[in-house]
């Protein structure tokens, strides 16, 4: 069976100061039908450009430059920008973003701008588009949809609007939601309601997902597959559950050892040495290797790819082998 | 607490917002915080727990109750070494420094019209201060738009610190950092405290950070405090369904499964705060009484410095502790 979605050696290329660097570069990966995959990485490692990107939905400053993007085996055709994908499968996907508060309409009702997918894109009349905006209102977990139908998005909590944001997303019926950081600026309580709605459309309307965080502490929860993205590309991949507990790039196993744990206030966390290199200063051999303890001559000159490191688990890293030992004899020893 | 270096008595704070609505950010607010201890303030946005921070800093004039520094009262007014006694670090350090300024301009100024420092000394003491807070002395040269965001936290830590203040209240100061650079700031505040004795104010919402840095922990829930006590008595033995709730949903690295909410529903708005306990709406706990009766902080558990705000308080948590 051919995946949902395919995503191949997709490369961004943005501008700065008049100087083209790639921002995504070279990312692969593919989503099977119901699956869900998180992306998670620092600041500026393109996880939003990807999705972006996916979407059709780069910046001014960028330019998809190559890559393929493949929904139920049919190539989506654009621009260089990734746009003009506004008919046919390109409508099998949508995008949740993290500030709900700038991506609404401020001038309409959230009802209107549910129902504007299924009205205009769907071709439902005007009642049904109505009827189906409500459901969707019910379906996120709104309460009393026929009064909020007329809120306006200010009038609403964070969380009440990114729940919109989520109808609106679903407004067109689509096979995969792409979510860009959708719970980052929500509290933890409010974070764990969303979270628990995305699995449950998972579950009942088997939608598949895309998740792109920067908190590893959600991965876990939300997706079973995971990919680790550093300065544009995919460092290690592989199931959530593998990659998290025994990791086998040093990025990754520098970010879990950064991260704190609230079950273990005594475990002092490790940064990670150095900062995200230059996009407009990378150099031949691994991105990581400035910053990394295991780094040796070789990590300079070659161009690391991802390799097969275990079941359904891929690291580019050459010293992948000597990690796994050094996690072993850390936890033995 | 004998010798509390900070005390916050019956402190309230009610804004008036456009409509000429009545808002209470802060409701009858007591907190003792002792010298050289690190308190950490938590809960979720709009809890008022910022606002309690500006309050003690003396930058919002609250509208009943006293802050007292050192046995004194500290007024709307104050003294110029009350002002530098007490700093505060802010979670955005892209906004919060002169973009124009120079690192050695800032703190040379700051060192100058403080007078804290003989003028020929100024240079000396700006090279102490990078040293402090783990910058090279190059650093004092470059622009804010030169640094990373950690780096940029570490000079207005420096800044905080260039007036010898005895207290620094910082305000989510690694909510905007990557992962990977928050350990050395965290590491920088425990540092601090360690070599200078500095009391700190430590407000997040990141329960994990509270945890890793606090000795003591107040959490916060629409203006009052709803459960204080000493770091471990409160994660261990959390006595309010709302801190159990915030436990339950702070993210974990390895949680298989999805975490159930706890609580349903959001935050009321602080304009029109329910009767009773202020929780009550979402509580999975709440009877009849707590829509009525507001509960107050009453000692729970064995810790002599443990209390929750729950008419249940003396219900140990339903679900055993997790182990790790």
């Amino acid at each position: 069976m051919t995946p949902l979605l395919e995503v191949e050696g997709l490369v961004v290329e943005m501008r700065r100061h008049r100087v083209a660097f790639h921002a995504v570069d070279g990312v692969s990966f593919a989503l099977e039908r119901g699956g869900a995959l998180a992306i998670v990485g620092e600041s500026g490692c393109g996880k939003s450009l990807t999705l972006r990107a996916i979407m059709g939905l780069l910046p001014n400053r960028g330019r998809l430059a190559s890559g393929r993007v493949i929904v139920d085996g049919v190539t989506l055709r654009s621009d260089a920008r990734g746009r003009g994908r506004g008919h046919g499968q390109h409508r099998r996907m949508s995008i949740v973003f993290q500030d709900a508060l700038s991506a609404l309409n401020p001038v309409a009702t959230v009802g209107n701008q549910i129902a504007e997918a299924p009205r205009h894109v769907l071709g439902l009349g005007r009642s049904a588009s109505r009827a189906r905006a409500l459901e969707l209102l019910r379906l996120v977990g709104i309460p009393d949809p026929e009064r909020r139908y007329h809120a306006y998005p200010h009038e609403l909590s964070g969380g009440t609007r990114q729940r919109v944001m989520i109808a609106i997303a679903l407004s067109s019926d689509p096979a995969i939601l792409l979510c860009d950081e959708p719970t980052t600026s929500l509290d933890v309580t409010i974070q764990t309601q969303i979270l628990a709605l995305l699995a449950e459309l998972r579950s009942e309307r088997g939608l598949s997902l895309v998740f792109v965080t920067h908190d590893l502490g959600v991965v876990s929860q939300v997706a079973e597959r995971v990919a680790v993205m550093y300065a544009g590309r995919f460092v290690e991949t592989g199931p959530t559950g593998a990659v998290l507990a025994a990791p086998r790039h040093p990025y990754t196993s520098g970010l879990l050892a950064a991260a704190l744990d609230v079950d273990n206030p005594d475990r002092e966390p490790i940064a990670i040495p150095g900062s995200l290199p230059d996009p407009l200063r990378l150099t031949s051999g691994c991105s990581f290797q400035p910053r990394c303890q295991f780094a040796t001559p070789e990590c300079v000159t070659t161009d690391v790819r991802l390799e097969r490191v275990g079941p359904g688990q891929e690291a580019a890293c050459l010293h992948s082998d000597v990690l796994s030992a050094a996690e072993a004899a850390g936890r033995h020893g | 607490m004998a010798d509390a270096l900070i005390e916050v008595d019956d402190l309230s704070v009610t804004f008036r917002s456009e409509h000429g609505h009545a808002l209470r950010a802060v409701d009858d607010v007591t907190l003792r915080i002792a010298e050289g201890e690190v308190l950490g303030l938590v809960g979720e946005s709009g809890c008022g727990k910022t606002t309690i921070a500006k309050c003690i800093a003396g930058r919002i004039t609250p509208t009943s109750g006293v802050v007292r520094f050192d046995g004194r009262e500290l007024g709307a007014r104050r003294a110029t070494e009350d002002r530098r006694a007490i700093q505060m670090v802010f979670q955005d350090p892209y906004s919060s420094l002169n973009p124009r300024m120079t690192v050695r301009h800032v703190l040379s100024e700051l060192l100058r019209v403080h007078g804290l420092v003989p003028r020929a000394g100024i240079e000396a003491r700006c090279f102490e201060l990078m040293a402090l807070v783990g910058l090279p002395r190059r650093a004092l040269d470059g622009l804010p738009s030169q640094f990373s965001g950690g780096q940029r936290q570490r000079i207005a830590i420096a800044r905080a610190l260039a007036v010898e203040p005895r207290v620094i209240i910082a305000d989510e100061p690694v909510s905007a950092l990557d992962v990977s650079v928050q350990a050395t700031i965290l590491r920088l505040f425990e540092d601090l405290r360690g070599r200078l004795g500095l009391t700190v104010v430590f407000i997040s919402h990141n329960l994990a950070v509270v945890r890793h840095l606090s000795d003591r922990i107040a959490v916060m829930y629409l203006g009052r405090i709803v459960e204080q006590g000493d770091r471990e008595s409160v994660f261990s033995d959390p006595r309010h369904p709302y801190t159990r709730a915030l436990l339950a949903a702070a993210p974990r690295l390895h949680q298989v499964e999805l975490v159930r909410p706890m609580v349903q529903g959001e935050p009321p708005s602080p304009i029109d705060i329910p009767t009773g306990c202020p929780f009550h709406p979402r509580c999975p706990r709440a009877e009849e009484i707590c829509t009525r009766d507001r509960p107050r902080l009453e000692r729970v558990g064995t810790s002599a410095e443990h209390f929750a705000a729950c008419h249940f308080r003396d219900e140990t948590s339903p679900e055993a502790p997790e182990e790790p």
